[in-house]
């Protein structure tokens, strides 16, 4: 498949693998990239340039934007950042005591939470010094997404919780996973509903949070990211989820490079983008769903990785209505 | 009538209204003729008051304005009231004639209230003493601060009208009391507008004075007033009043005001040209208006979130989730055994994501390995520089089985190591102890997994556990370098003491520079810590040199022999131990053991001759002697031990363990707090042990807290099945399980298959095949099949058999589970159910690590069975579920009759194995802390509580003492994992346990009832496990199960086999 015109490279990329992309909050202009090379980049995408960078101490792990010109960031530096973009001025915020695996942004309530491989969430106030809250979650932090005022955290030994950021004393829901291997990613549904789950062996589980049983009964899985070749099956992770803002559609980016838009209440496939050189390790659709950021780096992690290692690269790519629009509408 | 149309426009007034007058005023409204009549009348009045001559020209004033109040019943404009009223008081306000008129005090109250800030005009007045003699004008001026709620200005008026003896004062009484009573009201029940509005008509409206001044009723107080006054006018509002309690001087600036009406008429004069404060800016501009575009910036503005959406306040700050009960799986299928499809390629790497099977790392953590990997190795090279001494670190595939098989030649060994190169830097290290940090070739080539757990702190325990510690430490200068000199330069040791290591270091090499690498090497490998922290320098005179140099002095020959596979010669070696021990740190002792184990001195000549402990060594010497001429074997077995216990309390680094072994019993072991219990329980033990050992010739050593009498030397008569005498609380003890062993003189008769080895055998799986070496044995590792607590187990392939074979690594080593497998065997000789117990074929052991080898079964555990039960159609699960159950039923009783107890059996320690038949059967593995009855005295029960969660039998859960009962309590467990897919849930109604599970209809209710009921409950007894085998053999006999259970055995077998 040839590559679209709708599609191009971001200039300037990062020089080892990224970790995260994410699009701001209210425009298809900014992207911020968290990358192993210990800095988070500000792009302009619409004039594809480098606006700005700054620098952690070792490899970034995520980022995230509070607004348009505030982005906070963690990583192997066990340190939470934050960045002003009208002053270029950093800020300290705390630290974790292991790395920090995922930072996200609550609007609902203006917080930042982090999530750290030292198995504890922490809640950070911008308004405030220091962590407003720490609490432990039993395992590594793998993936966190917040669906209104509730946080939904996966971690090792296959588990999701579900809090409520305003009382984080107790989960709301204590969960294993439909999926048999660790979990990648998971991300909320924008309408609240429920959650979509990846998993490190190809697959990916829709979940819903209802736990009425006649609405837990419409949770399900399928496969997906995997390659035949000659007979042999390769299971690639699914390391990315993103879901589009208004369809409530969601794109998975795999290992195999391959990137997909699913419709998960129909269980339906929408469309396949080409196969892009590398893992796809991150994925962002843009605040109104009209364009799609993709990382790109290499991250199958072999023993003997390829020589030389692809390049990393951003790929920005406008989405159509009809690569990431419902074809039935659920009845 | 159109009074009702016009009522609205009528003012109250005070003393009610002239009917006639009334209606000729509302008549003229409409009717001309009557406004003419009005017309006429208002200018015989003015006409009067411009005629009038007389000395009271107010009079007419004043009967005019009542009269316009009267006929404008609008009080508006055209009556000109206000105006009337503001020329006639200008007029006279200076006459002295009215200064206290109540009539001109009545126009006064009128007057004024018709302005803003009433109080300062009274004050005013007051100042110029102006109708300050009358009740009226105190009540007037206190009723705008009662109105503005000031009752407190409104008394001290009142209070000053009555200091100026005001008339009539009994007015003024009783106003003061209304003020105080309203006071009261208001702070009560709020201002009451009612009331206020009666008071101010009251005092505003002009009575009628018919040629005397009198006065007319006042306004009721605080009583309500409805009578005359027909409804409330809405025209007259609350005055807005101003409170200055300054002076009223300072109304107007420059010259004192004259007249209080220009002061009242300057209030008023700003009235037209009001402006209400507020910004200018809003005022229209007549330009804005015309400009009629919006005005858009070219850039987009930020605006700054609304701060409301926020935490809140009460946050808690951390979570009170209790996840002790949260147990959930890595993955789901055991990734060892299921979806290793070879078909199946994973693009990520498994064998790294899912090392252990209780741990796992993300992609993301192997990857973060790396980048703090690099990180620390530039620290490291940093350092080495410093140091000036670089190794490089080239040994990434070291082969870490170090050993002395009797027939291996040097060659052998050889290839084992590296290359000669490295191995004299290795050595290099060592002879020079005083560089203050050194690193072993070691210090990077951290084992994966070990690195790992550094690097994600996971358990510290498991890090210390795990001995691997690669940095030397030698700046403690005097001892070890003495010792040094005396180990390679014995007969210029008094003088070359105080001489430099280096020095040292280069005499040696001169001294023994070919033969030295293999035995440094050897000495290298098998080490692990030398801290110099805790290297211990006290001197004990000659006694240090003379004896430290013994073991060296040893090595020194041993490269010219390396190997010795005389056990006398080993025999040797805990002696001089001993006496190392006396004289210098674990450490060095360490050091010094190591360097022998591998070099095995031959030289009886260097035996010590020593002052002070001969006495002892020669009781302690025949000891050992007697042993060994009882059993070769024995004996080896217990001089390793004690080699054993040494380095297992020394291989922990962070232990400062000063062992003084003859003189000091007291001064025994300090075990640093970063200590693990379980090293402490080793410590202990061995110190126990050691104790024990020479308590026959050392009176005051204390007794050892076992209640039990311990011989250090046992007939291989007695040790067979003498219990001991009484029972200890916690059968899972190292402490007792060593002294058990000991007590049948482990291996004793459980030699077949026992294999010391030397050294750590690290087993890894690798990706070029190749093989290991275990002892004198070949394997190639194939995979982990599981990882535990306590070991590890792999899969791998046996070159001399050529078969595949389960291998069981464990560290520190495990002879009990040597110990109880074998007894199994052996008791069970004749039993049919002998296979169904795990057959340890050869055991290995050294003084780190065991290996025991037994049958590789390639259906894995009962676990990944229940797994795959629970994909079959539920009505089917429970056939195979009694057939199960009855093999477990069946193992357990037999283990029972051999008087062992598993305690701790679970789905995952038993093994699916196929038999002969081509049946499914079960076999029971994993004897790590079973409990041997037959050590300990009938009925045997112990207290201590098991902690293998979901398996704690019911009487550790009443607090009860156990014995067999635990292990029937697991079978129960491990039946309901099959059943239900879930571990049981415990609930206790009535005295009695019961789970928590809902059976389905379709299961033989009865039959499970009984079965759990029973080994739920046995407060009263062990439960009769034949009864219940015998149930479960009828109930599999039934036809319908019968045939059910052959279709699901088939299917299974099946599933199992991944047809």
């Amino acid at each position: 498949m040839m590559k679209s015109q709708s599609e191009y490279k971001l200039k300037s990329p990062p020089d080892d693998s990224i970790s995260s992309v994410k699009f701001g909050p209210n425009t298809n202009q900014f992207l911020l990239v968290s990358s192993w090379d210990s800095y988070v980049r500000l792009y302009d995408v619409s004039s594809n340039s480098l606006r700005h960078k700054y620098a952690h101490d070792n490899a970034v792990l995520d980022c995230c934007f509070t607004d348009a010109v505030h982005s906070y960031s963690g990583g192997l530096d066990h340190t939470l950042k934050s960045f002003d973009f009208n002053t270029t001025t950093e800020t300290i915020i705390g630290t974790h005591t292991n790395a920090i695996k995922c930072v996200e942004y609550c609007s609902e309530l203006n917080c930042i939470l982090t999530g750290s491989w030292d198995q504890h969430v922490k809640i950070w106030d911008p308004r405030s010094s220091g962590a407003s809250g720490s609490y432990n979650q039993s395992e590594k932090i793998y993936s966190m997404n917040t669906c209104g005022e509730k946080l939904l955290v996966a971690t090792a030994g296959r588990k999701v919780f579900v809090w409520d950021i305003r009382n984080m004393a107790y989960a709301l829901q204590k969960r294993e996973t439909s999926l048999k291997y660790q979990t990648r990613a998971i991300r909320a549904f924008p309408n609240k509903l429920g959650f979509v789950l990846s998993s490190i062996e190809g697959r990916v589980a829709v979940e819903y949070l209802d736990t009425n049983p006649d609405v837990q009964k419409k949770k399900y899985a399928f496969k997906c990211h995997r390659l035949k070749e000659d007979g042999l099956e390769k299971i690639f992770p699914v390391n990315a989820i993103s879901f589009h803002p208004i369809h409530n559609t969601f794109s998975t980016g795999g290992s195999d490079g391959y990137v997909n838009i699913w419709d998960g209440f129909n269980k339906k496939r929408l469309c396949q983008f080409h196969q892009y050189h590398t893992s796809v390790t991150s994925l962002s659709f843009s605040h109104n769903g009209s364009v799609l950021a993709i990382g790109c780096s290499y991250f199958l992690e072999e023993d003997n990785p390829p020589h030389p290692l692809p390049e990393d690269a951003i790929y920005i790519r406008s989405v159509t209505d009809q690569e990431s629009k419902p074809k039935y509408t659920s009845s | 009538m159109d009074f009702d149309l016009s009522k609205e426009n009528i003012q109250p007034l005070r003393r009610g209204r002239n009917p006639h007058q009334l209606e000729m005023a509302l008549q003229a409204q409409t009717n001309p003729e009557y406004q003419v009549q009005l017309q006429q009348q208002k200018q015989e009045f003015e006409a009067q008051i411009t005629n009038y001559q007389g000395d009271d020209p107010l009079e007419k004033y004043y009967e005019y304005i009542a009269w316009i109040e009267q006929s404008y019943p609008k009080n508006g404009h055209e009556g000109n009231c206000a105006g009337v009223l503001e020329y006639c008081l200008g007029l006279y306000e200076n006459d002295p004639r009215y200064t206290n008129d109540i009539r001109f005090c009545k126009l006064w109250i009128k007057y004024i209230d018709s302005f803003p800030n009433p109080p300062e005009l009274y004050r005013m007045m007051k100042s110029k003493n102006l109708c300050t003699g009358f009740a009226d004008f105190y009540k007037a001026w206190a009723y705008y601060y009662e109105a503005a709620g000031d009752f407190q200005s409104a008394h001290n008026v009142i209070e000053e009208g009555k200091a100026n003896l005001a008339q009539p004062y009994n007015e003024l009484e009783d106003a003061l009391k209304h003020i105080i009573t309203a006071a009261g009201e208001h702070s009560l029940f709020g201002p009451n507008e009612n009331r206020l509005q009666a008071k101010r008509q009251a005092l505003t409206s002009l009575p009628s004075y018919k040629g005397k001044v009198n006065h007319v009723r006042h306004a009721g107080g605080s009583q309500m007033f409805g009578g005359g006054a027909i409804g409330v006018s809405s025209n007259v509002q609350l005055p807005q009043v101003f409170v200055d309690d300054g002076a009223g001087a300072g109304l107007s600036g420059g010259a004192a005001p004259v007249s209080i009406v220009t002061v009242a008429k300057r209030q008023e004069a700003p009235k037209e040209n009001t402006m209400k404060p507020g910004p200018w800016t809003t005022v229209p501009h007549k330009k804005r208006v015309l400009s009629n575009h919006k005005l858009v910036p070219s850039f987009t503005l930020h605006e700054d979130e609304s701060p409301q959406k926020c935490l809140p306040p009460n946050l808690p700050p951390v979570c009170l989730e209790d996840y002790a009960n949260s147990s959930l799986k890595v993955a789901l299928t055991n990734p060892s055994a299921d979806d290793e499809r070879p078909t199946n390629w994973h693009g990520y790497p498994k064998h790294k994501v899912y090392m252990d099977l209780n741990v796992e790392y993300s992609i993301e953590e192997i990857r973060a390995l790396r980048y703090l990997k690099k990180e620390v190795q530039e620290v490291v090279c940093v350092e080495e520089e410093m140091d000036s001494i670089l190794i490089e670190d080239d040994d990434d595939d070291c082969i870490v089985v170090v050993q002395d098989p009797p027939q291996m030649e040097q060659q052998g060994m050889f290839q084992i190591y590296q290359s000669p190169m490295a191995v004299n830097q290795a050595s290099t290290i060592e002879i020079a102890p005083n560089h203050a940090v050194s690193h072993s070739p070691w210090k990077s080539q951290a084992e994966h997994q070990d690195f790992l757990q550094n690097v994600f702190s996971k358990n510290n325990e498991s890090r210390l556990s795990n001995t691997p510690k690669f940095v030397i430490r030698q700046d403690s200068p005097a001892a070890p370098t003495g010792l040094y000199n005396l180990a390679f330069t014995p007969e210029a040791s008094p003088k070359k003491a105080p001489s430099t290591p280096f020095e040292v270091y280069e005499q040696s090499m001169q001294e023994l520079p070919p033969l030295a690498p293999p035995n440094g090497n050897a000495m290298k490998t098998t080490f692990r810590t030398l801290n110099a922290d805790e290297v211990e320098t006290g001197s004990r005179g000659g006694m240090d040199g003379a004896m430290a140099a013994q073991p060296i002095d040893g090595a020194k020959p041993s490269a010219v022999i390396p190997f010795s596979d005389s056990s006398s010669s080993s025999y040797d070696d805990p002696e001089q131990m001993a006496e190392l021990l006396d004289c210098s740190s674990t450490q060095q002792f360490n050091f010094n053991l190591n360097a022998m184990r591998v070099s095995t001195p031959q030289d009886k000549t260097s035996q010590p001759m020593h002052s002070t402990n001969d006495q002892l060594e020669s009781a302690r010497k025949a000891l050992f002697s007697k042993e060994l001429y009882q059993c070769d074997k024995k004996a080896l077995s217990t001089i390793l031990e004690e080699k054993s216990y040494v380095t297992s309390s020394s291989s922990s680094g962070g232990t400062a363990t000063k062992l003084s072994l003859y003189g000091q019993p007291t001064k025994m072991n300090t075990i640093s707090e970063e200590h693990n219990s379980y090293l402490e329980q080793n410590l202990k033990a061995n110190e126990e042990l050691r104790r024990s050992f020479y308590a026959s010739v050392m009176e005051d050593t204390p007794t050892p807290p076992v209640p039990m009498q311990y011989t250090p030397i046992h007939s291989p008569i007695l040790n067979a099945t003498q219990p001991l005498s009484q029972v200890p609380s916690d059968p899972f003890k190292a402490k007792l399980l060593n002294q058990l062993l000991d007590r049948v003189s482990f291996p004793g008769v459980h030699h077949q298959g026992f294999v010391h080895i030397n050294g750590n055998p690290r087993l890894m799986v690798k990706k070029e095949k190749e093989p290991v070496f275990i002892g004198r044995d070949k394997y190639l590792i194939e995979k982990v099949l599981g990882k535990g607590q306590f070991g590890t187990v792999y899969k791998a392939y046996n070159y001399q058999m050529s078969c595949t074979v389960a291998l069981k690594y464990q560290r520190p080593p495990n002879r009990w589970e040597f110990y109880i497998c074998s007894e199994l065997q052996a008791r069970l000789s004749e039993h049919p159910l002998r296979d169904r117990f795990m057959d340890i074929s050869i055991g290995y052991f050294s003084d780190q690590a065991s290996i025991l080898v037994s049958k590789f079964e390639p259906f894995g555990s009962l676990l990944d069975t229940a797994n795959l039960i629970k994909l079959l159609p539920s009505k089917d699960r429970e056939s195979l579920c009694i057939f199960f159950t009855l093999e477990m039923l069946k193992i357990v009783r037999a283990m029972h009759a051999a008087k062992i107890i598993h305690a701790d059996i679970k789905p995952d320690n038993f093994l699916v194995m196929l038999t002969s038949c081509n049946g499914l059967a079960l076999q029971l593995i994993d004897f790590g802390c079973s409990i041997d009855m037959s050590l300990f005295p009938d009925n045997a029960m112990f207290t201590t509580p098991i902690s293998t969660e979901n398996f704690i039998c019911c009487e550790v859960r009443d607090g009860q003492p156990w014995s067999y009962h635990t292990d029937l309590f697991c079978v129960a467990a491990s039946a309901h994992v099959l059943l239900f897919h879930e571990y049981i849930n415990l609930k206790k109604c009535g005295g009695r346990w019961s789970f928590t599970s809902r059976l389905p209809r379709y299961t033989n209710n009865e039959l499970w009832n009984l079965f759990f009921s029973s080994l739920l409950n046995q407060q009263l007894g062990i439960a009769d496990l034949a009864t219940l085998e015998r149930r479960f053999t009828k109930e599999l006999e039934e036809t319908v199960r019968q045939k059910d259970l052959r279709l699901q055995l088939v299917s299974l077998t099946n599933l199992l086999k991944k047809r």
